[in-house]
């Protein structure tokens, strides 16, 4: 598939040459579409009306084609995340995913790292990946991290930490170049193996100790 | 001559063309070279060993930290005192509604050898009393004929009787009962479905004065359909509604390319844990396998045609009466 969509923008590109009209769309610079919508918006009576001194919060936009994410709010953390409960770790756990698709997206994995232990070995991968994909002002879409299943037996172990086992889905990630090239595509996922996250609770709220590929002896 | 050159310049154009085309392409087979190189974002995931615990760095939070056991599994504590057990680690859930798929994934680590199944290891420790149990976050792959060893070289609590695959394959367990919708009837071409009817199940015996329990329970499905096409299934299937039966494809269900009677023959397969006196539940290396009775399938063909009223109309038309 990223070979066929690569072939495409070749003979784009071929043709652009010979005929000298370029191709429209992909090549554009990742300009923000919403945040420059006041300059050539006819229909944008509501942003022009926002010219009022009051702060707006800035309208949030995906990542797609055209341009990175802009303006996603890092995921509020809901407030069963801090039981100290099956249910509370659970919660914890799918925001801390959250956490990590928000990173993904916007570039910005420091609101996981807040509650994340730096052992964590699949996190450092994570921040590296991000951090190639961004190089160059290129960016990303997609790749949300969620959990498939979720089981932990709530029972402490020797060191006082909480192992639950859990299978992730991930959505399909395209990978974009500063051009707005289409550098790869990767196909969604739903683990064939399970996943262990080990998480400690201590003065109110859980930190995610640990995730990763279930280690044997 | 001049006719000549006229039909060769176009020629010559094309070439020119060709030249421009391979100059633009060159560099950019280099591009699709790279590419192979792209950044792949797609999660990458560490193994996590049992040491890998909490970095000794103080947290941003205020107060301070519990105080970290100086003992935690850095080094597997080897004592006369601790003895270790191991448990199913794919039943630890089994009060959050563990689903069976849910296993077969926790256990997919385990697949050196078949029927692999993933143990968590349990430190016991006699020097209080009652003995304290502790999960070790430390685990291993328990396969048929073999017994894991426990971190660091401890000692294993060895049970009263340990209850083999063969001990567990002799079980009366009861077979599945197979059950096709219509019953022991299909249509060629029809989405046949056929499902399981097998529950959980337990035994006690006493052996040699040791009372033994085993529960088993289903975690497999090899169907045989009679037409050599066979299938294996994590789920039993489902009985689907009246109204759906014949056209709605299940995950169980099969197509027939020829009419005729088949016998379709159903395999289960069953996982067992074993406890001794009363003792903690201790996987049994292995599946049981039980084979059901036979069920007939009679596949028939129904035949289709256009027809431009309703019986109540032309009650001698085709079809009707």
């Amino acid at each position: 598939m990223a070979q066929f969509q690569a072939v495409g923008t070749l003979a784009c590109a071929a043709l652009a040459a010979l005929i000298l009209t370029g191709c429209q769309g992909g090549e554009a610079a990742p300009a923000d579409p919403s945040s420059s919508a006041p300059a050539s918006g006819s229909a944008s009576a509501s942003a022009t009306a926002s010219a009022s001194p009051t702060p707006e919060t800035p309208e949030p936009s995906p990542a797609s084609a055209d341009g990175p994410a802009v303006n996603i709010p890092v995921p509020e953390k809901p407030e069963l995340t801090d039981e100290n409960t099956a249910e509370g770790l659970e919660a914890f756990t799918e925001w801390w995913f959250e956490l990590v698709s928000y990173g993904y997206v916007m570039n910005d994995i420091a609101p996981m790292n807040a509650v994340t232990d730096p052992g964590c070995g699949t996190c450092q991968n994570i921040q590296q990946s991000i951090s190639e994909v961004y190089a160059d002002k290129g960016w990303m879409s997609g790749g949300e991290l969620t959990i498939d299943t979720f089981d932990t037996s709530f029972e402490e172990t020797l060191d006082g930490s909480i192992d639950s086992y859990v299978t992730n889905k991930q959505a399909s990630i395209s990978v974009y170049s500063a051009s707005g090239d289409l550098l790869n595509e990767i196909d969604a996922i739903v683990d064939e193996e399970a996943s262990l996250t080990r998480a400690y609770y201590a003065d109110g709220s859980w930190l995610m100790v640990d995730y990763g590929l279930i280690g044997v002896d | 001559m001049s006719n000549l050159t006229s039909r060769l310049s176009p020629i010559r154009q094309s070439v020119a063309v060709l030249v421009v085309l391979f100059a633009i392409l060159l560099p950019n087979s280099n591009a699709v070279l790279a590419q192979t190189e792209a950044p792949n974002p797609g999660i990458n995931k560490d193994r996590i060993e049992a040491g890998n615990t909490i970095t000794p760095v103080p947290q941003p939070v205020d107060g301070e930290i519990p105080p970290q056991d100086s003992s935690p599994d850095v080094e597997p504590v080897v004592s006369p005192n601790i003895t270790y057990t191991y448990e199913r680690v794919c039943l630890q859930g089994v009060a959050n509604n563990l689903d069976r798929w849910d296993c077969v994934r926790i256990n997919a680590i385990c697949n050196a050898e078949d029927n692999g199944v993933l143990v968590e290891w349990i430190a016991i420790d006699s020097t209080t009393s009652p003995p304290t149990e502790s999960r070790t976050g430390s685990r291993s792959c328990l396969y048929p004929g073999t017994s894991p060893e426990p971190p660091g070289g401890g000692e294993v609590v060895e049970p009263e009787v340990i209850v083999t695959l063969e001990d567990f394959q002799s079980q009366p367990i009861l077979a599945a009962e197979i059950v096709s919708e219509p019953a022991s009837f299909g249509l060629l071409g029809g989405h046949n479905n056929v499902y399981a009817n097998v529950d959980e199940q337990e035994f006690t015996f006493d052996l040699l004065g040791d009372e033994v329990q085993i529960r088993a329970w289903p975690v497999g499905y090899d169907w045989n359909y009679g037409d050599g096409n066979t299938r294996t299934t994590q789920t039993a299937g489902t009985s689907v509604p009246e109204v759906d039966w014949l056209f709605v494809e299940t995950p169980t269900s099969h197509e027939y390319a020829d009419t005729g009677d088949y016998n379709l023959v159903l395999t289960t397969r069953f996982a067992g844990d074993y406890s001794v006196n009363g003792g903690p539940w201790l996987p049994i290396a292995g599946e049981a396998t039980v084979q059901s009775e036979p069920h007939l399938m009679s596949i028939w063909r129904s035949d289709t045609r256009l027809v431009d009223g309703t019986c109540d109309e032309n009650p001698n038309a085709w079809g009707c009466g």
